[in-house]
């Protein structure tokens, strides 16, 4: 390789990182005369920005060192955000000399500040709303209730230092935009619904309207097996099916159980456990089309109603079956119970059977019921009379509604291109309801919706207010919040600590410890690569999947809502389960499908994060467990410091499910390397500390007859250690370093910076602060929203913060 | 306002913002006429690609021997009345494993994961580039169901088409006057809408920095491209559809219950090859798929009574392989039939199979060891020159070069696809 090119290719990277890190030196005089600054951009601008060429309309050769005047004050602004990006000069030029350019772009800043035209626009200062946030932001602003998940045909977010609330991977495209009208115009239509209540139907459902082929007489459908799909199923379709609009319904059904008690092919454990589904019509159905309301138990020989409540979409009918009937066919259990040949007859059997069955006399559903008119949403945009539909009230409702589903002040400039979009629809002829109807649906569609904006220098209060309700809330500010901004206060530390304890307290914090819990733990992750159904057969009975998600989200929550030191992250002596994740444990005691506090004895590995089945488990493959993704899961969330991937060209390593060797001696060549000694001796040493787990979270003694299981290493800094709850002791000393990374990923998370943007000064003071403490999981909350971090603009390149915002806010731009 | 003036302020707005764009790959909007009538006088080129999930038993699909005087293999003996309008491919792969993961990488050349991006289906490159002058840019088909083989440029799955009846009337049948007028409004309400959004970014735009006013591009791009879409619909919604009178359309869209059903799985395969054969006929489409779905369906043959699935995993057992072939030798019979279609029905100066290029395959080259190597690959029309067996060396050429040389022979200026750099030497 010819030196040049070689040396090139190693500064590249460096001087691209450089680039993105030039900030200005703070009040430098300019110690560069004006010609070195016309020599730099003469070498690396003016062949594309002179007088051969102006690429982008923009021309350099003959710019005079003059700032005075708008216009070039701004193409010089512009030509140090491009240096300052480092999108200029572009990839394929010959990078600038990193002093020099960083000589110009000070000079530039300094003449720029001292003519008053420095605007310090920051970058990642608007980042889209995730999926979960546009959900929760619409059932707040139109107080609709978003279980049926509006954002479900949006493309998956993608995850920037592992959240979705770093604007950097929140990409825009045009099946997004045409999902979220789509999405928008039947959110308002849930919302808002002109005219008078609608009218209460009761619709009653027979036997006879159950579709084929399920047995039914005049007087019941009789169902004798547990298969969900299929025919096993009260299900009305055709003609006389309902047709309900969306809505909320009260769903009855006259129901008994026979023959439960029943010893034989067939037999069940318990009573017969009614489900009750809410689905399509149609026989093919996609899976997730049906949805689950509840299962019952039912009593034996007592025919009687059950009544819930239950959202109906549009066209969808109830569905009915038995949960836990004999998992196969008819046809299956008749072969089982009397023989192949059993099968050609099985009319009669079913005619007569005598084993465990549910019967069903007749369905009913009443609604669409509202519990208020005009509905809430409604009433809070237009209030409770009918609507005025003169120009005037038009235009303060949608500054109303418009302020508000901006989550700042708006203007009438802001609000004219909706305006312009209601007369133009009103003129080629629609209601005052058509018209208005599409106009809120584009406000919904518009940037200033579906963006949160932080790209003042200093955030305003309203930018605070919006930083704190998605932070703990996934949502828009409430009043009280939108309050606190409009007063001007949020800008104070203590106001800000004082509301986090209050939004801590309100249920709708549950959203962020599931959305953190879900992204720093990994928890989202669980069920991706579910364990073989053939070796881990278990892991598929009783919801074990869910408990392990569960155990491991109430253990946060606990944590936070009792303010708990967070070393108990690291290690604790309790837990959070139900009867299923406790026998997975081999824990006795537990009872019930509902989650507890349940004290640990010392002698389990069970208590802090790394002992939770949930964790175990989506750090495995699914056939066997993982050192390296475990190691990594270690280093990455809990001793911050994420390792890189590996280099291409390394083949992935066979599963040797034989079990003739072990991962261990597979992963030999980690240690033997020094290549891959470089990263592996971090990593390995804490996955092999847990390989007494399997891939489901189950303790194991050994991997087999054959194998015992070395859970031994040795830690980059040459600490021994032994087994897992070595492990476990040495973490716990090195608990700074833990509280360290849980504070950077809560900033990340809560501000949307990048994590290289984070001030690793005031992480630190955080730390220091809630250590006087004791570490607690509350007051790191607090902590992070009183730092001035946490009011600083999001950033993708590392600038000095300032010390504390300024006492009172400019105009608003 | 009008959309033609609309579009002028929009090229005004993103230019005067002073940063250049790369502009959707759609060009070709409000002339779609003009450009249909220029296009047909020089006769356009067709891409149709059929994809099995389970692939074809290799030992009785490839020729024992290459070059034009092959012994007919078992499984295209349907289509040796007719050798000389195809040629059969072995030894080409994707270079991705997987087993039944790795089929998916049929026209893609990459293999499926979770991460963004990277899956962009042949068709869908073509119909980027060509599709816009006919109503339908592209028809990704299935059997009964909705998948498809299709992934468009922002790695999105497509919802294939499996119900002949909708099909035909997506084809065929009239919009109404009055369901004209109710579309028509709603296109010009969602214009409108974006309109006004469009106005208020534009606010926004200005108080950004310069790698934020970078990525709001996207947003806007996104909005640009939605508009186009608009317009797009909003003039195909004027034209008439081609009139289905005196072809077996009808016929073919009548309903035979759920298709996808193994015992029904034929009658769906029969139908949707005729109907695509007319949708090519009427021009109103030149790029489309078919997706011929798995599952363990039995199929209503002489001779079959197991599950598809469960015989083309058939471990080398002899009885489940000639129960295989029974079914696969079905897939032959109905695309000889196709082919010959297209050889009967006369386009422009030529036959409409000289301008169509029929590509059989699949991504799975054996679903009882769930092996991708060694694909099998059947190609047909399209001009080019037909009636050998070629062989290439396993794991050495991409397929995707073939795919190279058959977005050459659309018209489509490109020395590379997926993992091809090049056309496939040795072949047309």
């Amino acid at each position: 390789m010819r030196p040049r090119r070689f040396i090139l290719r190693l500064v590249m990277p460096v001087v691209a990182a450089t680039a993105m890190l030039l900030a200005p030196a703070a009040g430098a005089a300019d110690p560069q005369p004006f010609s070195s600054v016309r020599g730099f951009l003469a070498k690396h601008c003016v062949a594309c920005h002179g007088r051969n060429k102006q690429e982008g309309k923009r021309r350099f050769d003959s710019l005079r060192p003059e700032f005075s005047s708008q216009a070039t004050a701004g193409t010089w602004h512009d030509i140090l955000d491009q240096l300052r990006a480092g999108t200029m000069p572009p990839r394929d030029r010959p990078r600038p000399d990193p002093a020099t350019a960083r000589k110009v772009v000070d000079w530039i800043t300094g003449r720029l500040r001292a003519s008053g035209h420095l605007r310090t626009r920051p970058n990642d200062a608007v980042r889209r709303l995730n999926r979960r946030e546009y959900n929760n932001t619409l059932r707040d602003l139109l107080l609709i209730d978003t279980s049926y998940d509006p954002a479900a045909g949006f493309p998956d977010d993608d995850r920037t230092d592992g959240f979705d609330t770093v604007g950097a991977s929140l990409v825009f495209s045009p099946a997004l935009i045409r999902e979220a009208m789509r999405a928008a115009g039947d959110a308002i239509d849930r919302g808002v619904k002109f005219g008078p209540r609608p009218e209460v139907r009761v619709q009653r459902i027979l036997p006879r309207e159950a579709t084929r082929p399920v047995y039914r007489t005049d007087e019941y459908v009789k169902i004798v097996t547990g298969t969900g799909d299929g025919f096993q199923q009260f299900r009305p379709g055709g003609k006389s099916a309902p047709q309900l609009v969306q809505g909320e319904y009260l769903l009855r059904i006259h129901a008994t159980a026979l023959h439960t008690t029943f010893k034989g092919v067939g037999q069940i454990d318990g009573p017969v456990r009614m489900k009750i589904r809410v689905g399509p019509p149609g026989k093919t159905a996609e899976a997730g089309s049906r949805r689950t309301i509840r299962i019952v138990d039912v009593p034996e020989n007592q025919p009687r109603t059950f009544t819930v409540r239950a959202r109906f979409e549009a066209g969808q009918v109830p569905i009915v079956s038995f949960a836990n009937g004999h998992p196969g066919s008819f046809k299956n259990l008749v072969k089982k119970r009397y023989g192949p040949e059993a099968r050609q007859n099985r009319a009669p059997i079913m005619k007569a059977y005598d084993g465990p069955q549910l019967r069903v006399f007749w369905m009913e559903v009443e609604g669409p019921l509202y519990e208020r008119w005009p509905l809430p949403g409604h009433e809070r945009i237009f209030g409770s009379e009918i609507p005025a539909e003169d120009r005037d009230s038009v235009r303060s409702t949608l500054l109303k509604f418009t302020t508000r589903a901006f989550r700042r002040p708006v203007t009438g400039d802001d609000i004219e291109p909706f305006l312009a979009l209601y007369d133009r629809l009103r003129s080629r002829g629609d209601t005052f309801q058509q018209a208005i109807r599409s106009t809120l649906q584009a406000v919904i569609c518009s940037p200033g919706f579906l963006y949160v904006h932080t790209n003042q220098a200093q955030l305003d209060d309203y930018a605070i207010a919006n930083r704190l309700s998605y932070f703990l809330w996934s949502s828009m500010p409430d009043e009280r919040l939108t309050d606190l901004a409009r007063r001007g206060v949020l800008r104070r530390s203590e106001v800000r600590t004082a509301e986090a304890t209050r939004m801590l307290a309100d249920p709708r914090s549950r959203a962020f410890v599931d959305s953190f819990t879900g992204q720093w733990l990994e928890l989202n992750q669980l069920g991706e690569m579910p364990p073989d159904p053939k070796r881990f057969r278990d892991y598929y009975r009783g919801e074990l999947e869910s408990a392990m998600r569960m155990e491991s989200r109430r253990f946060f929550a606990h944590v936070l809502d009792k303010n708990l030191d967070v070393a108990h992250f690291l290690d604790a002596d309790f837990t959070f389960l139900n009867q299923r994740l406790a026998e997975h444990y081999e824990i006795e005691g537990v009872e019930g499908p509902q989650f507890r506090r349940v004290q640990l004895n010392p002698d389990t590995p069970r208590g802090g994060l790394l002992g939770q089945a949930s964790i175990l488990t989506l750090t495995s493959n699914g056939t066997v467990t993982s050192p390296v993704v475990r190691g990594v899961w270690v280093l990455g969330n809990l001793m911050g410091s994420t390792p890189d991937p590996p280099p291409a060209g390394v083949a992935e390593l066979e599963p040797d499910t034989r079990g003739a060797t072990t991962i261990r001696d597979q992963l030999d060549r980690h240690r033997n390397n020094k290549r891959c000694a470089v990263c592996h001796r971090h990593i390995d040493p804490l996955g092999f500390a847990l390989e007494h787990f399997d891939p489901t979270g189950r303790w194991r003694g050994r991997y087999d007859k054959r194998q015992p299981i070395d859970s031994s290493g040795v830690l980059d800094d040459g600490r021994q250690v032994r087994g897992f709850a070595e492990l476990k002791r040495l973490l716990l000393e090195d608990k700074d370093r833990f509280v360290d990374c849980l504070v950077g990923k809560l900033l990340v998370y809560a501000t949307g910076s990048r994590a290289e943007s984070i001030d690793p000064k005031q992480a630190r003071s955080i730390v220091d602060d809630s250590k006087q403490r004791g570490t607690k999981l509350a007051d790191l909350v607090r902590l992070v929203v009183a730092s001035d971090q946490f009011v600083a603009p999001a950033s993708a390149a590392t600038a000095t913060q300032p010390k504390s915002p300024p006492a009172s806010s400019g105009p608003r731009r | 306002m009008s959309l033609r003036s609309l579009r002028l302020n929009r090229r005004t707005f993103l230019r005067g913002a002073g940063v250049s764009i790369s502009l959707p790959l759609l060009e070709a909007m409000s002339s779609g006429a003009a450009a249909a009538t220029r296009a047909r006088a020089v006769a356009p080129k067709r891409l149709v690609c059929i994809g099995t999930e389970y692939g074809m038993h290799a030992p009785a699909f490839f020729p024992k021997t290459t070059g034009t005087d092959f012994a007919m293999p078992e499984l295209l003996a349907p289509l040796e009345k007719h050798r000389r309008r195809w040629t059969i491919i072995e030894g080409l792969d994707h270079r991705v494993g997987g087993g039944h993961k790795g089929v998916q990488a049929f026209l893609t050349g990459m293999r499926f994961s979770f991460n963004r991006g990277g899956m962009y289906s042949l068709d869908q490159y073509a119909a980027d580039r060509i599709g816009s002058e006919t109503r339908f840019a592209s028809l990704p088909l299935d059997i009964g169901g909705s998948n498809s083989w299709s992934w468009n440029r922002y790695g999105v799955k497509l919802q294939g088409i499996g119900n002949p009846q909708v099909l035909f009337d997506r084809l065929f049948r009239q919009t109404s006057a009055i369901e004209q007028r109710r579309r028509r409004r709603e296109l010009d309400t969602r214009n409108s809408i974006l309109d006004a959004v469009l106005a208020s970014a534009r606010r926004i735009d200005r108080e950004l920095g310069p790698a934020d006013r970078h990525r709001f591009r996207e947003y806007l791009n996104a909005i640009d491209e939605t508009e186009r879409r608009l317009k797009r619909a909003g003039y195909w919604l004027k034209q008439p559809k081609p009139s289905s009178a005196g072809s077996d359309a009808a016929l073919a869209a009548s309903p035979r219950g759920n298709t996808g059903r193994g015992d029904k799985r034929l009658d769906g395969m029969r139908s949707m090859f005729d109907l695509l054969a007319l949708a090519l006929q009427t021009d109103s489409t030149r790029i489309a798929t078919l997706h011929i779905p798995g599952g363990n369906g039995r199929f209503q043959i002489d001779g079959v009574n197991d599950g598809y699935h469960s015989l083309s995993h058939h471990g080398q057992d002899l009885e489940k392989i000639s129960q295989l072939k029974l079914i696969e030798i079905e897939y032959s019979r109905e695309l000889a039939r196709f082919i010959d279609r297209l050889a009967d029905t006369r386009d422009g100066k030529a036959t409409l199979l000289e301008n169509t290029m029929v590509f059989f395959g699949s991504g799975m080259g054996n679903a009882s060891s769930h092996s991708n190597r060694n694909l099998p690959v059947l190609v047909a029309g399209g001009g080019f020159q037909h009636g050998r067996s070629l062989k290439y060396e396993p794991g050495k050429t991409p397929l995707c070069n073939l795919y190279v040389t058959m977005l050459q022979r659309l018209g489509i200026e490109t020395g590379s696809f997926g993992n091809g750099t090049s056309t496939l030497t040795g072949f047309a």
